[in-house]
């Protein structure tokens, strides 16, 4: 059993629903009937701490906090079986896409996401080719034959970046650390 | 089923009936059979294909059948349902002057009608017929012991043929139907019966206790299935029922008293207002005295706090636009419904009231668009129609779903509800400024009424009907039909459905004018009767009794009340009641042949009682899908367990037999409602007195099997055998030896 929430209902977002429900393609979110299908057949169940149905639950409550900072946004594989399974044709998957932008957007999202984001930002790659680790890569690569790394084009990742609106998140981040 | 009765009286209400003249079957006038005629008896045995002929010898049974005293025919018949086989029955009662007739074949239980019929034709009575059943009770369950099965047919066959020398001929009991109907409750249900025997031209009497009609409807804001004003829909069907003329109504009144049986009911209303009493004569009574909301006493400040209100009272609010905009509801579900057994309130589910709180969720909504409304519920439990309400109510309601029951405080005005929601794991606080509660239905106090009607009430209080899927607006006494909220928890759709189809049932008897009753009924010998009320106190359809009216005080039966149990004939301790062909006379025949055959080279020898609707029928069941058991029982058939009075098994220890088996329905289920009671009794106290004269109570066993149990059937048949077979054969002394064993192992 996951530790109880306490909560006024004055402080719930009563928007929260419509926030997500007036976006193409997440109206579904108001037919779930909660019958748990969807948390029945999800394939990483055990592993996240809200499982799909509570997240919509939530949604639907107004316990906006709650959901943008639970991990179980981010833990979910994309798999679409509650999508396939939910009698209510309720796209899970699609709002938990949703929610994640909105996660990002409010600075939410886990650092261990985040950072990742920085890191392609500052090197173009997830793992960075610079200093030791640059040395480290190389050798490897000569022993294993493989034709030398061409450095990415930076301004070109980061236009993208900040075209998409990941380069918000990366700023957002920057300028915490 | 009420649904389609209620689809039926519509249809009907434009048919013209066919006359007399169209409906009239001729028949050959009845041969007069004497009781103290020789009996001429004529045995058809079937071969049923190879479903008898495969597992036992047919023509040795036709040769052993023939020399059975009084049969003068024999004979064996590929399929005895034939057509070719009705005209050669025809044509031997013809010939030979037959006065009774013998068919082994299937089963009674789907044939014996067929032949009754055939019988008829030729001019003899139904009831000078026997049908002794040599497939499902034989054949089929001794598949692998040819030369046994056959024995055991032959007993059946002496059996049967003993029992129709005694057999006499009985007529059909008819009575005349007085061409009114009497409807108590003024709700939509009743208002819906009413108007339709109205429209059929019968003349119709409503009974209402308040001043006004319509019962609930009154009080509910909008109508469930076209969200339309109840008030108007009220009118518009008022207005319907007004222009009835055949309707008459009799406001502030209750029945008093009722008595009398199909047909004939004589009926007391009394005038509260003004006490004045009113009889009336009818044919037939509908029963729909409906239920009220259930006010929550003792929960939530109910009563104490006009801010907790329950959903008919936010009716009233919203019918008087007496809600502000912007405020937050809460709506607390299964208040006093569904609750523990010693709980504050009922055990069951109301079943409408999650739809109810739906509507008015959405009525809200509609009327108060920036109202905040928190739902908290166990379970949504929404009928099919109501379903799509359910999911527009989701889209812009909380629902929140508690397993603890919220709490409410009162704050300084306010209200404070703390629930737990199971589903986002959230302790959440709720400042309110109204809570609505979900109560369930009540039905109104029908004790008293049940009582004079002879009709069964669920522990609840509200009426149970014949058979829930089978006769869902019959009540298991004849001529009173159920409708509306008395029965169950029900919507308006359901009520007025449901009315209308109890009307449908209603009108039959009234159409037909006529009542025809099977002559299985007690007939009392007032020569013989104490007037010790015995037969009343077992009767369960009012049908027997003392009449306290005559100058002499003896017992009356009525045939038309009377179902044919036999409780009444077992329970007489003078034997003043007889049961029409299922008298003494006849089963003690077929005690006797049971157990002295000239067969008798297989013991134990066991005679099984077994009542008709639940272990005769489970019997066949068992034989249909070829369960099989040891061929020791001889069954005989009886209407009920009800009908076996302790002299039957005492006779069957008397005559011989190793054992006594019965089998009844379960308790509850009883189709004379509480017959298998009655012998419950009468078995335990036989034990006893089995003891006392040596014979060892295990030989006697009473078992509840129901029809669809066959497999369970042969099960305890098996056990049973083995068990007497353990006892070995019943010495003519009785089991004293075991019996001082005992008391040894005791000492």
């Amino acid at each position: 059993m996951t530790e109880m929430i306490k909560k006024n209902a004055n402080d719930l977002d009563r928007n929260f629903r419509y926030e997500i429900s007036k976006k193409v393609g997440a109206k579904s979110l108001l037919n779930c009937i909660q019958c748990g299908v969807c948390s029945s057949g999800c394939t990483v169940t055990e592993y996240v701490d809200m499982q799909p149905h509570r997240v919509v639950a939530s949604c639907l409550l107004g316990l906006k906090d709650e959901v943008l900072a639970s991990q179980a946004i981010w833990t979910c594989s994309l798999c679409h079986r509650c999508t396939e399974r939910c009698p209510k044709n309720v796209d899970y998957s699609f709002i938990l896409a949703l929610l994640r932008n909105m996660s990002v957007k409010e600075g939410k999202i886990p650092k261990e996401y985040s950072g990742s984001v920085v890191t392609i930002y500052n090197n173009g790659y997830v793992v960075p080719y610079t200093g030791g680790l640059k040395d480290n890569i190389d050798r490897r690569r000569n022993r294993m034959g493989l034709p030398q790394l061409i450095p990415p084009n930076l301004d070109e990742i980061r236009l993208i970046i900040e075209e998409t609106g990941l380069g918000e998140l990366a700023k957002k981040k920057k300028g915490e650390e | 089923m009420a649904k389609a009765g209620g689809a039926a009286v519509l249809a009907a209400t434009h048919a013209i009936p066919l006359s007399g003249e169209e409906t009239k079957v001729e028949l050959i006038p009845l041969k007069v059979v004497n009781p103290g005629d020789d009996p001429r008896i004529g045995v058809f045995i079937c071969r049923c294909g190879i479903n008898i002929a495969g597992y036992m010898d047919v023509p040795t049974l036709v040769d052993y059948a023939k020399t059975l005293p009084n049969v003068v025919f024999t004979m064996e018949n590929k399929y005895s349902c034939s057509q070719l086989t009705q005209d050669i029955i025809k044509e031997k009662i013809e010939e030979l002057n037959l006065n009774r007739v013998v068919v082994a074949a299937c089963t009674p239980r789907t044939h014996e009608h067929l032949f009754q019929k055939t019988i008829r034709e030729a001019g003899l009575n139904e009831y000078l017929f026997n049908f002794v059943s040599i497939r499902e009770l034989d054949s089929w369950v001794h598949m692998h012991d040819n030369p046994k099965a056959t024995d055991k047919a032959k007993d059946l066959i002496r059996m049967g043929v003993a029992r129709v020398r005694a057999q006499r001929a009985e007529l059909k009991i008819k009575g005349e139907v007085i061409p009114e109907a009497l409807v108590v409750g003024g709700g939509i249900a009743g208002m819906s019966a009413a108007t339709e025997i109205a429209n059929k031209g019968f003349k119709v009497h409503l009974v209402e206790k308040d001043d006004k009609l319509g019962g609930q409807l009154n009080l509910i804001y909008k109508i469930n299935f076209d969200r339309i004003d109840s008030r108007e829909f009220l009118e518009a069907k008022l207005k319907e029922f007004n222009t009835q003329k055949n309707i008459t109504t009799y406001m502030n009144s209750e029945v008093a008293d009722v008595k009398g049986s199909i047909g004939n009911f004589n009926v007391k209303v009394k005038n509260n207002s003004d006490g004045n009493d009113l009889n009336l004569n009818v044919g037939t009574i509908i029963v729909a005295t409906g239920a009220y909301e259930y006010k929550p006493e003792g929960w939530y400040d109910y009563g104490e706090n006009d801010k907790v209100m329950t959903q008919l009272e936010l009716s009233e609010k919203l019918r008087n636009d007496a809600l502000k905009d912007g405020e937050t509801l809460v709506f607390i579900h299964c208040v006093g419904s569904r609750q523990p057994k010693d709980g504050n309130g009922v055990t069951y589910c109301s079943l409408i009231c999650c739809s109810e709180s739906i509507r008015h969720a959405l009525y809200v909504k509609e009327k108060y668009p920036n109202s905040n409304i928190y739902v908290l519920y166990r379970d949504i439990r929404v009928g099919t129609d109501e379903e799509s309400y359910y999911w527009k109510a989701r889209e812009n309601v909380n629902y929140i779903r508690f397993k603890e029951y919220p709490t409410v405080d009162s704050v300084n005005g306010k209200l404070n509800v703390n629930v737990k929601d199971i589903l986002t794991q959230t302790h959440l606080n709720i400042e309110a400024d109204h809570i609505v509660l979900s109560t369930p239905l009540i039905p109104y106090d029908t004790k008293k009424l049940g009582e004079m009607i002879k009709c069964a009430r669920d522990q609840n209080g509200y009426f149970l009907e014949a058979h829930v899927k089978l006769r869902p607006v019959d009540f298991a006494t004849d001529g009173i039909y159920l409708a509306g909220t008395c029965h169950s928890p029900k919507g308006i759709a359901d009520s007025i459905s449901q009315g209308r189809g109890a009307a449908a049932h209603a009108l039959i008897p009234l159409i037909s004018g006529e009542v025809e009753n099977e002559p299985l009924v007690s007939v009392v010998d007032p020569a013989l009767c104490i007037s010790c009320q015995k037969c009343e106190e077992v009767c369960n359809f009012g049908a027997i009794g003392v009449n306290f009216d005559n100058d002499v005080l003896v017992s009356e039966s009525n045939p038309l009340l009377c179902k044919g149990c036999g409780d009444c004939s077992a329970a007489c301790p003078a034997g003043a009641i007889t049961m029409s062909h299922f008298a003494d006379n006849q089963i003690y025949p077929m005690i006797r042949e049971a157990v002295q055959g000239e067969f008798v080279d297989e013991r134990p020898r066991i005679v099984a009682f077994l009542c008709n609707w639940c272990s005769y029928a489970g019997a066949d069941t068992c034989g249909v899908s070829r369960f099989q058991y040891p061929t020791n029982i001889r069954p005989i058939r009886v209407m009920c367990t009800g009908r076996i009075p302790k002299r039957f098994v005492l006779q069957a220890f008397l005559e011989g037999a190793d054992g006594v088996f019965i089998g009844g329905c379960h308790i509850g289920d009883c189709h004379y409602i509480e017959g298998n009671y009655d012998m419950l009794q009468r078995y335990n106290e036989l034990h006893e007195l089995l003891e006392s004269v040596g014979i060892n109570s295990d030989r006697y066993h009473l078992e509840w099997v129901s029809a669809s149990e066959g497999k369970r059937f042969s099960e305890v048949v098996t056990e049973f055998v083995n068990k007497v077979k353990e006892l070995g054969p019943l010495p003519k002394t009785g089991d004293k030896i075991e019996k001082k064993e005992k008391a040894k192992e005791g000492a």
